[in-house]
């Protein structure tokens, strides 16, 4: 037999746990170098700098097989869009096509994650599909930024798009490009940054053919159905290691923007052997405002919780993980709203809700893996003219980040941003934003006591100032948690609310609400407190020295250190009073007990 | 006699190498010792010395080029043992450092540990001062700020400083006036600021690097002082040079001032080893790969030149200085081998190193490594560990592999083995890949060289699965960095932040900066002793189409004015690269100018290498017998030749497999691959047409 023959042969055998390792890891350095390519050819800030936006690969059966790159809301969901595009154009697909999608109704997740998909043809067959969801600066609407708290319908929030094809022979098809470019307010960046999202598309393709010349058709598809039930295997194994019960967690949103009504996130967990099912009965209807989540939002958050606790981070994000996990929610609810409710915010505030939900519910199973609440939205997004190039600009407050919640045994980190996005966006440097976008910043640095205390605290928000310096700037709140801060855990503090002001300390002072747009003039300052992470166990438990290092850093006040801790510190170098200390935890244990 | 001695400080070893009058290369090891590498050093300078029959004093000063790789700053950084360091900014924006962008490596580990800040929020201090984005002044520096500052700083004891103002790329003169009065008022302390550093926007990257620089600015001060005052006092008369991460050499005093800039030394000189080679060859393209016990480096030299990125991170601090672009993953000898809860063979990143190493070495080891696969296969021989100095138990790696890899999986032993080797090469290869294919190299045109002990093991199976069909194994692997030090030419990178579009460009202006660049780099060049026609002024450009966030850096002509004349060819050549790596080219956008980057270099003389070495005539003699070793395409065990490297010579080829031994390689002749020694005693393996 020769060596060629040999080789064939070898490549025949399914279930190879060898060929599954190799294939698999080769998928994520794929997946790795679509975002480098995204990231170094876009021109939005929002990709460029901040990395909104995730790249997947799927195979043949419209199902995720490698993901590594991007931010977790769009996790599970882009598969919805996949299936969405090769349902309506079945027959009809064809190598050097790129489609197009956004609708939240048919797969997407709010109007501005516009999601490019890729087929990628061998051997004249469809192989496997390269995605790439981005969260562009615009896309038409009642506001510029397209999230709008007045907006009552999704035909408000911006151009809907459904399966469309964009590029045929590898050309774009451009009557359909110029179409959509014309509904929205920046056309030529939106489509410089399509560009980008088809260019790393098109580097995965590259490299998946590569691979197919390698293994061949019929051995790379045994091995992503390995790799597929590989995962399954795992998340069933994980599930199955919590006893079977049924656990409940409950979250709010603040409000909807139009009434002042807190909305209820309701979750019940069963697991049954090595099965979960997720049920949202009980949470809230659907809303006038901007947070009704679609279904294949909700499907992600707990996904997402399932991925950051039941499993360890090292388990594929494939279909195959999902397939134990079973989520039903009420039609009509605001966890599964009916067309055309709009969506714009879900993808942060109601994700947010939805997740620490269902990790409140999973604290109860599994309370040395679950944090502390972690911050919500809290940054606003600002538009107008540009005074130095005339040109329309729409900038997203991705600076002043909020902190994420304690854990047991770890502190929660500082200034990570919210919890849904988990640490995946990166904040812009000072000196680029203010190079990008018309304004000065005041300050960007970690607010004193805006962590929730605990044995393991949680991280601190950034208070943030900054101001505008266009004659006639747009503002617009989309956040929440004013009402809801992060929740703490185990005799944990919450954290800080999420506050932000126009013109504090100045002529003109207001409170904005965390849902509301503004129409500002020149010079006026927008000033953000976001909350800081939760607390995990009672401060009272906590290092000594662990309060005087944070103590000294002010991280924590003195007064702080003193009465949520009870930890004495003195001199010049704030040393810890032991006897002092002791005294004092005890009386405050005590009173507690009392 | 004349010598040109080059000295690597390793994790374990100092290796000295020596290149005499005649290009004879002669080279010494010894133990490193990581408390005083000084002592190392000298223990490995004695011995050669005492080779020439001389003393060490007669020994230095024949010395006529010397040149030092250290970890010292490395290692300051790794083990978190720098100095008191505190940070000086503008006020309000204290904790960048801290905040590193709001970037976390892996989003879905929640637990992911973060990388202590080097310095604590206590010790950043805010000033009052404001610049904006135009390089104005919007606060005028509040002296008195300044001055409480230093207070704080002087109760706490600090030792180093590092001032990070806010757009101080465009405008230096707070940073310049707050080092007065640090001076000033806290004299004796190791400053450093962001301006000179690296004047180039982004104040998380700028301040990042400006801290590691003052971190580990004292510790190498002592360390690089004390050691040249010494070699002089010894004899040395001519300079003291130390290798960067750029991959050129610069003098102690120079090191000192930008000590960040030494932070990847060792495995810079390793790459300049390469290029070495790579002239010596006529090949111009090569991938490096340097395998050890616990990790494996690659980098890529490209057209003859190594490939240098502008930024990178080191011990999770980023740090943007040029450095040699090496990609490190955790895959060697060491590595463990293990089946995770899906019943996924993986191995590594875990290394058993070498206590309590891989089970084989009996020290009690308990986990499979990569060294006790490559024992069960037959790559390595077991009467012949380490030259026989180390006796291995192979039945105790065999029972092992058995029962934690081997039946879990429902596999023989051989055939878990033979996975282990398999994952791991190909470990490697995506490494590979990364400085190849994703910097847009194709490796198919690219000759893989084999350094470190284990690495030749595996060379022929990365080679085939990157696509490269040229593996060479140096004569000297192991020795290689040091080698590097001596052929490294001075090299120091200045960066200036410079905006025009092309079209566009005021070309007067552009010549201008050049202008005042270059002869700020020609005056610092000319200080570390070189002479005037030694002297080239290398220029970059870093572009990026209008708008993007990200740039490409593009060599353009130098030693001229820059006219119109050259700007097509300067945009093409950008266009070019953007296609390479990104798939697409746009040449009808406009290109934007971010910044000018010059490189003066200050050429050394390089040695020459003498040919041919002695041995047996016929390679039958230089045969010492046959074992079975596994190769998985041949469908299991074969007997094959085993060669005793030292008795090769130069002209002898044979087709594999086929084992080459010596006391610290092994280099597997995989089968498909021919082999042939070259006229350096170098092995080429080609893989057969």
């Amino acid at each position: 037999m020769s060596v060629e023959e040999k080789r064939k042969k070898e490549f025949e055998g399914a279930k190879d746990p060898i060929t599954m390792a190799v294939i698999y890891n080769r998928l994520l350095t794929i997946n790795q170098e679509m975002g480098i390519t995204m990231i170094n050819t876009s021109i939005s800030p929002i990709f460029a700098e901040v990395h909104d936006f995730s790249c997947a690969i799927c195979d043949w059966d419209n199902r995720i097989v490698a993901q590594i790159d991007g931010v977790p809301s769009h996790t599970a969901s882009a598969m919805e869009s996949v299936k969405a595009v090769t349902g309506y154009f079945a027959g009809d697909i064809h190598d050097g096509d790129v489609f197009i999608l956004n609708d939240p109704y048919t797969g997407g997740t709010h109007l501005p994650d516009i999601t490019i998909i890729k087929p990628v043809f061998y051997e004249g067959q469809l192989q496997f599909i390269a995605i790439n969801r981005a969260h562009h600066g615009d896309v038409g609407g009642i506001e510029a930024g397209s999230y709008s708290p007045k907006a009552t319908e999704l035909f408000h929030e911006g151009i809907r798009i459904p399966p469309v094809r964009l590029y045929r022979d590898n050309k774009p098809i451009m009557d359909v490009v110029d179409m959509i470019r014309m509904n929205t307010r920046m056309p030529d960046a939106l489509w410089v940054d399509i560009k980008a999202m088809v260019a790393s598309c098109r580097v995965s393709e590259k490299r998946i053919i590569e691979l197919l010349e390698k293994y061949g058709v019929k051995k790379t598809r045994e091995t992503i159905e390995d790799i597929h039930e590989y995962a399954e295997r795992r998340m069933r194994m994980e599930i199955a290691k919590l006893p079977d019960g049924v656990y409940e967690g409950e979250s709010h949103l603040d409000s909807d923007g139009f009434s002042d009504d807190p909305i209820r996130i309701k979750v019940k967990i069963t697991i049954q052997g090595d099965e979960a099912w997720v049920d949202f009965d009980g949470s809230g209807d659907q809303v006038t405002g901007f947070v009704n989540s679609p279904i294949a939002n909700t499907e992600t958050c707990v996904y997402v919780a399932f991925l950051t606790t039941v499993t360890t981070p090292d388990i594929p994000h494939n279909q195959g993980v999902y397939r134990p996990i079973h989520i039903t929610a009420p039609v009509g609810s605001v966890v599964n709203p009916e067309f055309p409710a709009p969506v714009a915010s879900c993808t942060l505030d109601t994700a947010c809700a939805i997740l620490e939900a269902c990790w409140i519910a999973l604290s109860d199973v599994l309370p040395h893996r679950v944090p502390a609440g972690w911050n919500r939205w809290n940054g606003a997004l600002i538009s107008g003219i540009d005074p130095r190039s005339q040109e329309f600009y729409v900038m997203f407050g991705f600076n002043g980040f909020g902190g994420a919640g304690g854990m047991s045994g770890m502190d929660g980190r500082h200034y990570i941003g919210d919890g849904i996005d988990l640490g995946g966006l990166i904040a812009p440097n000072i000196e680029t934003n203010e190079t990008d976008y018309p304004h000065i910043t005041e300050f960007n640095e970690f607010t004193t006591d805006s962590c929730g205390h605990g044995a393991f605290r949680g991280g601190c928000g950034a208070r943030y100032r900054i101001s505008l310096h266009d004659k006639q700037p747009n503002l617009v709140m989309f956040g929440d948690g004013r009402v809801f801060p992060p929740y703490g855990l185990f005799g944990g503090k919450p954290g800080t609310p999420n506050m932000a002001y126009i013109n504090e300390g100045l002529e003109g002072e207001r409170l904005l609400a965390s849902k509301e747009a503004a129409e500002l003039k020149t010079g006026t300052t927008f000033t953000s407190y976001p909350s800081g992470g939760g607390g995990w166990g009672n401060p009272l438990d906590r290092d000594p020295e662990l309060v005087r290092t944070d103590a000294r850093n002010e991280i924590i006040s003195l007064k702080a250190a003193r009465d949520v801790y009870g930890v004495v510190l003195s001199g010049d170098y704030l040393e810890v009073d032991e006897r002092e200390t002791a005294k004092l935890r005890e009386r405050l244990k005590g009173e507690a007990d009392g | 006699m004349k010598f040109r001695v080059g000295v690597d400080t390793g994790g374990t070893f100092t290796d000295c190498v020596v290149i005499d009058e005649q290009g004879k290369i002669h080279t010494f090891k010894e133990l490193s010792t990581p408390k005083d590498p000084s002592v190392g050093l000298y223990n490995v300078i004695r011995k050669a010395a005492e080779s020439f029959g001389q003393s060490l004093k007669d020994f230095l000063a024949e010395m006529d080029f010397f040149a030092h790789g250290t970890t010292v700053a490395t290692n300051t950084l790794l083990t978190g043992t720098g100095a008191v360091t505190g940070i000086i900014v503008t006020e309000g924006f204290r904790d960048t450092l801290e905040m590193r962008r709001a970037h976390k490596e892996n989003i879905w580990d929640l637990f992911l540990p973060v990388p202590p800040p080097l310095v604590p929020r206590y010790l950043r201090l805010g000033v009052k001062e404001r610049v904006d984005y135009k390089g104005e002044v919007v606060t005028p520096l509040d002296e008195a700020s300044v001055r409480k500052a230093c207070e704080i700083l002087r109760k706490n004891d600090v030792k180093a400083l590092a001032v990070c103002t806010l757009f101080s790329y465009l405008r230096d003169d707070h940073e310049k006036r707050i080092r007065q009065i640090l001076e000033e008022e806290l004299p004796g302390t190791f400053i450093s600021i962001s301006s000179e550093v690296l004047p180039q926007i982004r104040e998380y990257e700028r301040s990042s690097t400006t801290v590691a620089n003052a971190y580990v600015g004292p510790k190498l001060t002592v360390y690089l002082q004390n050691l040249e005052e010494k070699l002089k006092d010894d004899g040395l008369s001519r300079a003291f040079y130390v290798t960067a991460s750029n991959g050129g050499v610069m003098t102690a005093d120079t090191a000192i001032r930008h000590a960040s800039a030494t932070l990847l030394s060792g495995p810079a000189a390793g790459a300049v080893g390469a290029v070495f080679f790579a002239e010596l060859l006529g090949r111009k393209n090569l991938i490096l790969m340097d395998m050890g016990g616990t990790s494996f480096d690659v980098s890529l030299i490209n057209n003859g030149s190594l490939t240098l990125s502008t930024e990178g991170e080191i011990a999770g601090y980023r740090v943007a200085k040029p450095m040699i672009d090496i990609n490190t993953i955790g895959a060697g000898g060491g590595s463990i081998a293990w089946i995770d809860k899906g019943g996924m063979l993986k191995v590594g990143p875990a290394s058993a190193g070498s206590d309590p190493g891989p089970v084989c070495y009996d020290l009690g080891g308990e986990a499979t490594t990569v060294t006790d696969a490559n024992l069960l296969l037959g790559y390595l021989n077991e009467d012949y560990f380490l030259g026989g100095e180390m006796k291995v138990n192979k039945a105790k790696a065999k029972a092992v592999t058995e029962e934690k890899i081997a039946r879990p999986l429902g596999l023989s032993v051989t055939d878990a083995a033979a996975g282990v080797f398999k994952i791991i090469n190909q470990n490697m290869a995506d490494a590979a890949k990364v400085v190849s294919v994703q910097r847009g190299h194709d490796p198919r045109e690219y000759c893989l060289v084999s350094a470190g002990g284990a690495c030749s093991i595996h060379a022929c199976k990365i080679a085939e699965e990157i696509g490269s069909t040229t593996v060479i194994v140096p004569r000297a692997a192991s020795v290689f960095c040091a080698l590097g030090m001596l052929e490294s030419d001075i090299k120091l990178d200045h960066v200036k932040t410079y905006h025009a579009t092309i079209p566009g460009i005021d070309l007067d202006d552009f010549n201008r900066v050049i202008r005042e660049v270059e002869e700020r780099a020609l005056k610092e060049l000319l200080q570390e002793g070189v002479e005037k026609e030694r002297a080239t002024l290398l220029r970059h450009l870093d572009m990026r189409y209008l708008g993007q966030h990200h740039e490409v850096t593009v060599d353009i002509p130098h030693g001229c004015e820059i006219e119109e004349k050259h700007l097509s060819g300067m945009a093409d050549a950008f266009h070019g690269a953007h296609e390479k790596l990104y798939t697409y080219a746009t040449p009808e956008n406009p290109v934007e100018i971010m910044g000018l980057r010059v490189t003066a270099v200050g050429s050394v003389d390089k040695a020459m290498i003498e040919e041919g070495i002695t041995g047996v005539s016929r390679l039958e003699e230089a045969k010492k017998g046959e074992r079975e070793v596994f190769f998985e395409e041949e469908g299991g065990f074969l007997s094959v030749p085993v060669y005793d490297r030292s008795k090769l010579l130069p002209g002898m080829k044979t087709k594999g497999p086929a084992v080459i031994e010596e006391r610290i390689t092994t280099v597997i002749v995989h089968p498909r691959w021919n082999m042939q020694v070259d006229t350096y005693g170098n092995i080429i393996m080609e893989a057969a047409q």
